[in-house]
């Protein structure tokens, strides 16, 4: 176990026995959502939608917040969520149950928020991974600021297998590309602004609170990293508990929502969330060397390569 | 249970590059006959350099046993490319009148070696030269020869390490000459020299360029542990890598890889800079790119690390950041993370078995980074760190011993007069960029390489 395992552990004991929780930093389309669906079947944690509770200081301000992006799709998670832990079931009903009970409480600081949500889950590590956490550094600098003693698992994807899958998204979701297909959002620009903020801003935590792990590596080779995750958080490996994890499909969150919450996750995870090994062993990593496709004629920027080889890309 | 030193215990045994403060670096440093010999280097900087010196010391005095003839082979000095253009143009701006080049810049690595068939073992350099770095032998340690051809045959700058293994001579070159200019990241030729006749100064390849992988860009340190011969790399595009060979059969040799991908750290591990034996374990501390005189470290580059490999291959993570790898999760053994916890640490740069005990010197770019700011405290410069066990650090001397120019700890020696510690010196560089920031009346930094013994 690690030391911050550890440290944990004493948290834990200070703040009423419940453990720290686990977030996964990674820009979209980084396999944040199998990831989270994988870690969050483990007996001793819950895995989470995306809650966007970065984007404000309080639920107010994360409801309204961020433009379109919550309006759009970014507040199922948390809908989901609550309908969820506060009735159940997630349907039409307990969906605007929740709305209601979120709009009547926008005063709450959202670490007041995460706390309802961590004694309505109990005594289970909490596993959360919403992207837009690092669409900003006031995001990312919010949860350090709010959970400093959280630990942080940075989870990285080549950004040529980034910026493809954000572009399949795209291709096959006109609601999304419609927001998503401007210069600002190139997908290159996005990986690189995304993990410059993580590797930046976690540099300074304690030893062992932040760990970087790739995607592709851990995907291909469940049976050698995750039994080093738990180690990490000090969790059960034992058998069960691995298969547990093999399963995230079974997570509430698992699913197409109901109709006025249908997303809080990856719609292709949504679609078929079951992990397909064989699928998954024959994940590689792309080269940095090369012309983009959505970029004709031309090829990575220098800052993005140099960044990829610090990260263990090639 | 071994004693260790702690700051008390040392004294200055040289200082101010012994007499020529513009010698940089205490480079090597080797046992030969019962006395203590230094190899003197300069920064490659671009300005005409002072002649690299051997000095020895015994009896408590200094003499210098072979400095650099000036005959006209190194027609200009070498230029650092890494070097950025506003210090090396202000360097130039602070040179006098033209002066002769002198053919080696540098003594930069030493080894004991006793050959078949001699009676007595040797000693022998590797020299730094715009002219290309070769091997020079001595009998008596008084007079020199060549012992290998300039650059062997390459425009290679410098002959950065000498090794003994299983009655053999090993060596291997750093810096790729062109013209005057010199990449000290890379080597003209990244392969192992292996020393046939030392006397008649043949040698053969002993692995192929990089081991095969032209990512290596060159071979930055050598050690010989249980039968093995270690070679570390420098390689910027996935991080250093370990080989190791038997050197049993025909040159070049079977080698085998034992770390890869900077031992998961990736670039952030960019090369090995020290190998040391201690306690039946081959200790590995590791380079960032960071020179050591940056202001600024690049996105995501981590300090040294310190790894421990057993002689089953097996390796350990003693201080660093910790991560996932193929081979099971990495936790640092020392409870320390990369730089033993300090981020100017850019690299560990020496290891030194003595008295029971492993010492660590590391290369530290603090004062630099002190200087970006418009006040406060300018320190910084090497740290000597002492363990026992390998696995329990304590911080020995700190600040470069109260010189911020002394920025590494270029070499150490054991002797039975005591643990030696040589430093690198930068102080023209340190003053200019106080200038540069007008900051100079924020330090006083000494010139001229140190040399510390403790005991």
């Amino acid at each position: 176990m690690l030391e911050t395992a550890t440290m944990a552990e004493t948290a834990a004991e200070r703040g009423g026995g419940y453990p720290e929780p686990l977030f996964i930093l990674a820009p979209p389309r980084s396999f944040t959502s199998i990831v989270c669906g994988i870690l969050g079947q483990h007996p001793q944690c819950y895995g989470l939608p995306e809650l966007n509770l970065f984007l404000g200081d309080t639920l107010g301000e994360v409801w309204g917040g961020f433009a379109g992006f919550m309006k759009s799709f970014g507040r199922d998670g948390l809908l989901r969520t609550f309908a969820q832990l506060h009735d159940g079931a997630q349907n039409e009903d307990t969906i605007a149950r929740a709305q209601q009970w979120i709009i009547s409480r926008s005063d709450w600081p959202i670490r007041k928020v995460f706390d309802h949500i961590q004694e309505q889950v109990g005594p289970k590590i909490l596993v959360e991974k919403s992207p837009s956490t690092l669409f900003r550094a006031e995001f990312l600098e919010r949860a350090l600021r709010t959970f400093p003693e959280a630990n942080y698992l940075h989870l990285i994807r080549h950004p040529r297998g980034t910026a493809a899958s954000v572009l399949s998204l795209r291709a096959a979701h006109e609601e999304i590309a419609r927001v998503a297909n401007v210069p600002m959002l190139d997908p290159e620009r996005v990986w690189r602004i995304s993990h410059e903020l993580s590797v930046t801003l976690t540099e300074p935590l304690p030893v062992g609170q932040s760990m970087r792990l790739k995607g592709e590596a851990l995907l291909s080779h469940l049976d050698v990293y995750l039994p080093q995750i738990c180690e990490w958080l000090g969790i059960r490996s034992d058998a069960e508990a691995i298969e547990a994890m093999m399963h995230p499909e079974n997570s509430p969150y698992a699913c197409e929502g109901p109709p006025n919450a249908p997303r809080g996750n990856d719609p292709n995870f949504l679609e078929n969330p079951t992990i397909d090994p064989e699928r998954l062993a024959r994940i590689k990593e792309p080269s940095l060397v090369g012309e983009l496709s959505w970029r004709p004629g031309e090829n990575f920027d220098p800052r993005t390569v140099k960044l990829a080889r610090q990260l263990g890309y090639s | 249970m071994s004693r260790l030193l702690d700051s008390t215990c040392f004294i200055r045994a040289a200082r101010g590059g012994l007499g020529r403060p513009d010698a940089a670096g205490a480079q090597a440093m080797a046992v030969f006959g019962g006395a203590l010999y230094v190899g003197t280097g300069a920064l490659a900087a671009g300005v005409t350099p002072p002649p690299a010196r051997l000095l020895r010391f015994a009896g408590e005095t200094w003499r210098t046993v072979l400095e650099s003839p000036t005959s006209g082979m190194a027609e200009e000095p070498a230029v650092d490319l890494r070097l950025a253009p506003d210090l090396l143009e202000a360097l130039h701006a602070r040179e006098g009148g033209a002066t002769s080049c002198p053919d080696d810049a540098g003594y930069v690595s030493l080894a004991v070696f006793q050959a078949p068939g001699e009676s007595a073992p040797a000693l022998y350099v590797g020299t730094a030269s715009p002219a290309g770095g070769r091997v020079l032998r001595s009998a008596d340690g008084e007079s020199f020869e060549p012992a290998s051809e300039p650059g062997f045959d390459l425009p290679a700058y410098a002959v950065t390490a000498l090794c003994v293994h299983d009655g053999r001579l090993f060596a291997v070159t750093r810096g790729a000459l062109d013209g005057p200019l010199v990449d000290l990241d890379a080597s003209a030729l990244p392969v192992v020299h292996m020393c046939l006749d030392p006397q008649a100064g043949s040698w053969d390849e002993a692995s192929l360029p990089g081991f095969g992988d032209e990512d290596n860009i060159a071979v930055t340190a050598l050690a010989s542990f249980d039968g093995w011969l270690y070679a570390g790399t420098a390689n910027p595009e996935r991080g250093f890598q370990l080989w190791r060979t038997r050197a049993q059969g025909e040159a070049p040799f079977d080698w085998e890889p034992v770390i890869e991908d900077g031992a998961y750290a990736f670039t952030a591990n960019h090369a090995v800079a020290a190998l040391a034996v201690f306690g039946g374990a081959l200790y590995l501390g590791t380079a960032t790119r960071a020179l050591g005189y940056e202001e600024e470290p690049a996105l995501g580059t981590d300090a040294a690390e310190l790894i421990r490999l057993d002689a089953d291959g097996s390796w350990d993570l003693i201080a660093g950041q910790p991560r996932f790898t193929p081979l099971g999760i990495r936790a640092p053994l020392a409870m320390m993370g990369a730089g033993f916890d300090d981020r100017y640490n850019a690299a560990f740069e020496s290891l030194c078995a003595h008295d029971g005990a492993l010492y660590l010197g590391t290369r530290h770019w603090g004062a630099f980074a002190a200087l970006a700011q418009e006040a406060g405290p300018v320190v910084g410069g090497y740290q000597l760190w002492a363990s026992a066990d390998g696995l329990d650090w304590e911080l020995v001397l700190e600040d470069g011993a109260g010189n911020p120019a002394e920025v590494a700890l270029a070499s150490l020696a054991s002797t039975p007069e005591g643990l030696f510690a040589g430093s690198a010196n930068v102080e023209p560089l340190l003053s200019l960029a106080a200038a540069l920031r007008e900051r100079d009346d924020s330090i006083a930094p000494r010139a001229g390489f140190e040399i510390l013994r403790g005991r």
